[in-house]
């Protein structure tokens, strides 16, 4: 019985001590994101407005400033985990708008959901410049070569 | 009278021995990456850790908790009849036993003491992962799982297999092995195997013996055992972490002393593994696995 409980305690401890850091760790993130965005505005105020009309973030990531895509919409297929996985890329006034999986290799649901992270990634950096998800490496490297093959017909 | 009811009895012990290897082709071939997944999940709580990020609910995550949840209430269940590196090192070792061809007594075995101090590698190798995790130098270990080279082949990615030159490497050795030694993998390496025995687990449905009732010497059910426990007493409240609820003790006591706490329930029964399987079944068609 000792065991036992001494076993249940310590979990217990564990899943607080887990608790605890997701709490501490939110907290500091959202004061970040404060004192991001007082940043931003204090840039803006001191009169330097660099807006450009299609990101929605002003962040500097990744390639294809102006490397205009044409308009329209291209399917591309890569190898993914299990299988081909496909995509449908839409370009609106020569920028990657929407990425939606058409199919899916035969990946499992779970390495599926974690992979498909990696297309808001590369929405925002308008180019295949995104990280692939780790633990869900081949899914979305799947999911990425794809969208390089749609893009290829899009250049 | 007593060949009839010694007929019954084995006529009842092959069925749940052909129950537990149908369970485990089942399981093999419609969720085999629930191990990964899992500790999938191990790896990502501490990566994140180690990045000052928040631990999302990631499916991941997910499969994790309800995996320990469940090994909680059910004990190793999972390890025992349902996980794809588990049965494959059983069916790796069975044919190692119909060549030997010496069934009563486990062929060349490695002893049980130095087998106790190997399986303690199992929590070094939980460490190092960990620890990787958190300085965020896991991804320099990429290819040199022995379970990612398993995934692969299993998913009949053959080709890319040139990444995986170490994983392949570890793999061939883990299954040699198996080959020679019951659940080598499972006693010796695995990591989600050491998260397993530190857990808590309820009694309720785990193995026990009543040890006054054994015959002096027996020892049977260790002997039996894949895993070399000694099982605790009926009272008692623990369950040996390293007990991967495969039943082959139950199956071999010739007494028949061994059984939950509680005693009602002896814990092999068929309508008890058949719930322990659409439960677990469940949670793994609800989680994507």
């Amino acid at each position: 019985m000792k065991n036992l409980i001494i076993k249940i305690s310590c979990m217990a401890l564990i899943l607080v001590m887990f608790a605890e850091y997701n709490a501490v760790t939110a907290t500091r993130l959202a004061n970040e994101k404060v004192e991001q965005v007082k940043a931003e505005q204090a840039a803006q105020t001191a009169g330097s407005g660099t807006e450009t009309a299609d990101s929605d973030k002003g962040s500097g990531g990744g390639s294809a400033a102006g490397a205009g895509y044409k308009d329209g919409t291209y399917v591309g297929s890569a190898q993914g985990y299990g299988g081909t996985v496909s995509v449908e890329v839409t370009i609106e006034n020569g920028s990657i708008t929407k990425i939606e999986p058409i199919a899916h290799g035969g990946e499992d649901a779970a390495y599926w959901d974690m992979a498909v992270a990696v297309i808001p990634q590369i929405i925002e950096s308008q180019g295949a410049d995104a990280d692939t998800v780790s633990g869900a490496t081949f899914s979305s490297t799947g999911i990425i070569n794809a969208v390089i093959e749609a893009l290829q017909q899009a250049m | 009278m007593e060949t009839k009811k010694k007929n019954d009895k084995k006529r009842l012990r092959n069925l749940r021995r052909f129950t537990r290897l149908g369970v485990q082709i089942l399981f093999f071939a419609l969720f085999p990456s629930a191990y990964a997944s899992a500790f999938a999940g191990v790896k990502y709580m501490f990566i994140q850790i180690g990045a000052h990020q928040l631990i999302e609910l990631t499916p991941f995550v997910a499969i994790l908790i309800a995996l320990c949840a469940y090994t909680f209430v059910f004990g190793r269940f999972f390890c025992g009849y349902a996980c794809a590196f588990g049965s494959l090192g059983d069916w790796i070792f069975g044919i190692h036993k119909a060549i030997s061809g010496r069934r009563t007594k486990r062929p060349l075995q490695i002893p049980e003491k130095i087998m106790d101090w190997l399986s303690m590698l199992k929590y070094l190798v939980l460490a190092a992962v960990i620890l990787l995790c958190i300085l965020q130098k896991f991804d320099r270990t990429q290819g040199m799982s022995p379970w990612d080279a398993f995934s692969q082949i299993r998913a009949g990615q053959v080709g890319s297999l040139s990444g995986y030159v170490i994983g392949c490497l570890i793999l061939g050795l883990t299954l040699i092995g198996m080959f020679f030694s019951e659940r080598f993998f499972c006693r010796v390496l695995c990591p989600m195997g050491a998260v397993f025995t530190l857990l808590p687990v309820l009694p309720q449905l785990t193995l026990r013996r009543d040890r006054e009732q054994c015959i002096h010497g027996c020892s049977g059910c260790t002997r039996a055992c894949p895993a070399g426990v000694e099982l605790p007493d009926a009272a008692s409240w623990d369950t040996p972490g390293e007990c991967l609820q495969c039943h082959k003790c139950a199956g071999v006591c010739p007494r028949g002393n061994i059984s939950c706490k509680g005693r009602r329930i002896r814990g092999d029964e068929l309508w008890l593994t058949a719930l322990r399987v659409l439960i677990l079944g469940a949670l793994f068609v609800w989680l994507g696995v």
